[in-house]
């Protein structure tokens, strides 16, 4: 309406200088709607998910909610109705989520190509593995809550087969996130718990080859529940081979004691914090007249030159053009809290690592690094010369708005699944049978004690699992 | 029936559909299962106090089940790239209460073919 005010009674020629005056603020006004990174768009949401408030959570993500970013809008929401305790609707939500990222992971091939000329938050948000995997983590304990333990076992049995398949495609692969030593550590506890002891052992065993590696690329090492519960449970089951040869790996003389079948186990994952968040940074890349660029460059070996001009000044006359590019990079948010001690009968068990999702997410990330900076400067590139095309050849006013086209396609892909945790980290032991009083006591990483909350009315059953998760956000 | 496959699967129906296959054949009854007879135990005990003396259903009358039938659920999942195999297997058992023997073991086997498409059409 703005516009046809502007123009009306206004020869061509004077239309197209009024337009252009009006362009800097179109500019300004599209820039800023584009430039809030994923992280800022979803901050009330992760705010109102710290206080417990829920609804007001919920709300706040549905102005989120897009095409282009349904799978991350599926698995916010889903965590958050798994804190509300609505764990129905948190699984069918998962679920939902579930199906699409299938859908999208073996499709996602055909569109990379396509966003070579625009920017990769025009592509479907197709998560990444490790979000895929954890979505069996929630999916597990909704029914845990819901007292469904066969069907916690399905989402078990689930993850198993995508950790294979992950594992089919990466064939051992450098470093790359090939499978969940945390999620393969639970399935075989779900397994144990409900009598499936040969699937139990399989887990454990899958588990603790995969903390080597965690061990070696994530600065987790394998848990030393884990290490007793194999070395247990093959003694049961008479696998006296697969015994000793533990055994010997771990250095541990003595016989591993049975479990005390009065005893009930209780199972305590501390879900720590918030995963870190992707920011956009900005790097300037001088083009030189030097260069000589044309159609006929070889974008790839360019690119590198270009990278490694990033930083040093050019004097005017040299300068051709500042290409701009935006690229993601990972923000740490390591929370306060480092570990926790639990403290109920006499007992007092430190916390132990199981899944550092902020590493994970990192050391995944920057494998990909070389290829989105590629991406983006061959992108950044093939856009200039657009527009210097644009300008030789029809001039100024036509230069300008194939310039605009391209900053607003320009923006950083900062997406990521923000409501899950910095990190998991487990609490395994015995108690006796009975109503159990748990202190939880948060230290940070020098030792020194933030806090402590008590979980009253814990039932612990004999030879029975319970199941417990606590989750703080700062 | 138990569903230890890695799918969810609603077996209440599958268990619903054999239970109506046995009632319509007219040659089997079939009896509540340990949940639903908790159910009409305590309706029955309700009845005892609430309910008229002459409409009043007597404990001690239940018919007393020959037999017991079990089963379960089992999927084998064979994936390579693009392209799954499933193999759904149930088996079902049906037991001599008295006598613990196994009188019958039923097996059917379902294989599924899921190819994914790795470009959008």
């Amino acid at each position: 309406m703005l516009l046809s005010i502007l123009f009306a009674s206004i020869t061509p020629f004077k239309r197209l200088k009024r337009l252009l005056s009006v362009l800097p603020i179109l500019i300004l006004c599209l820039i800023y709607a584009g430039c809030a990174t994923y992280g800022s768009k979803v901050e009330e949401v992760q705010s109102n998910l710290t206080q417990g408030k829920y609804e007001d959570a919920l709300k706040k993500l549905e102005k989120t909610k897009s095409n282009r970013s349904m799978l991350l809008y599926l698995m916010e929401k889903g965590t958050i109705l798994h804190y509300a305790g609505k764990y129905e609707e948190s699984n069918e939500t998962f679920e939902q989520a579930e199906l699409l990222a299938e859908d999208l992971y073996t499709k996602s091939i055909s569109k990379e190509a396509g966003s070579l000329l625009t920017s990769d938050n025009i592509l479907p948000y197709s998560g990444e593995k490790y979000e895929r995997t954890l979505i069996h983590y929630y999916r597990a304990f909704n029914y845990i809550k819901l007292k469904q333990p066969d069907s916690a076992l399905v989402e078990c049995r689930k993850v198993t087969i995508l950790l294979q398949k992950y594992a089919d495609e990466t064939e051992g692969k450098s470093t790359a996130y090939s499978d969940d030593a945390f999620m393969q550590y639970l399935a075989g506890v779900l397994f144990e718990w409900r009598g499936e002891l040969n699937d139990a052992l399989i887990s454990y065993r899958k588990a603790e080859e995969a903390y080597e590696k965690y061990a070696k690329v994530y600065n987790t090492p394998p848990p030393q529940t884990l290490k007793c519960d194999i070395l247990r449970l093959a003694k049961s089951m008479n696998f006296d081979e697969e015994y000793e040869q533990y055994k010997n790996k771990y250095g541990i003389k003595d016989d591993i004691p049975e479990a005390n079948p009065d005893e009930g186990v209780l199972i305590l994952i501390y879900e720590n914090g918030f995963a870190p968040r992707k920011d956009a940074t900005e790097l300037v890349l001088p083009i030189l007249k030097n260069d000589n660029l044309s159609g006929k460059t070889d974008m790839t070996s360019y690119s590198g030159r270009l990278r490694e001009r990033s930083g040093k000044s050019y004097s005017e006359t040299e300068l051709e053009y500042l290409l701009r590019v935006s690229i993601p990079r990972y923000v740490s948010n390591r929370p306060r809290a480092s570990y926790i001690r639990l403290k109920t009968d006499g007992i007092d068990v430190k916390s132990d690592m199981m899944e550092d999702v902020e590493a994970i997410a990192v050391k995944n990330f920057d494998e990909r690094m070389t290829l989105i900076f590629l991406k983006t400067t061959i992108r950044g590139i093939t856009k200039y010369l657009a527009y210097k095309t644009a300008k030789d050849k029809k001039g100024e006013g036509a230069g300008l708005l194939v310039n605009v086209f391209n900053i607003i396609t320009e923006s950083a892909d900062t997406r990521s699944w923000l409501s899950l945790p910095n990190n998991f980290q487990m609490i395994k032991t015995s108690l006796s049978p009975g109503k159990h009083c748990l202190q939880l006591n948060f230290y940070n990483d020098k030792g020194n004690l933030l806090k402590s909350t008590r979980i009253d009315d814990v039932e612990i059953k004999s030879g029975d699992f319970t199941f417990l998760n606590y989750r703080t956000y700062q | 029936m138990r569903n230890k496959s890695s799918e969810h699967i609603a077996v209440a129906t599958f268990v619903n559909d054999i239970e109506r296959a046995f009632i319509n054949s007219g040659q089997v009854n079939v009896v509540s299962s340990a949940g639903d007879r908790e159910e009409l135990r305590s309706e029955k005990d309700d009845q005892r106090v609430f309910a008229s003396p002459d409409t009043i259903k007597q404990m001690g009358k239940e018919l007393g089940a020959g037999f017991m039938m079990t089963g379960e659920v089992n999927t084998i999942v064979d994936q390579e790239g693009g392209e799954k195999v499933t193999f759904y297997q149930v088996d079902l058992t049906l037991t001599n209460i008295e006598t613990n023997v196994k009188v019958w073991l039923g097996q059917k086997k379902i294989k599924k073919f899921i190819a994914r498409s790795k470009y959008s059409s």
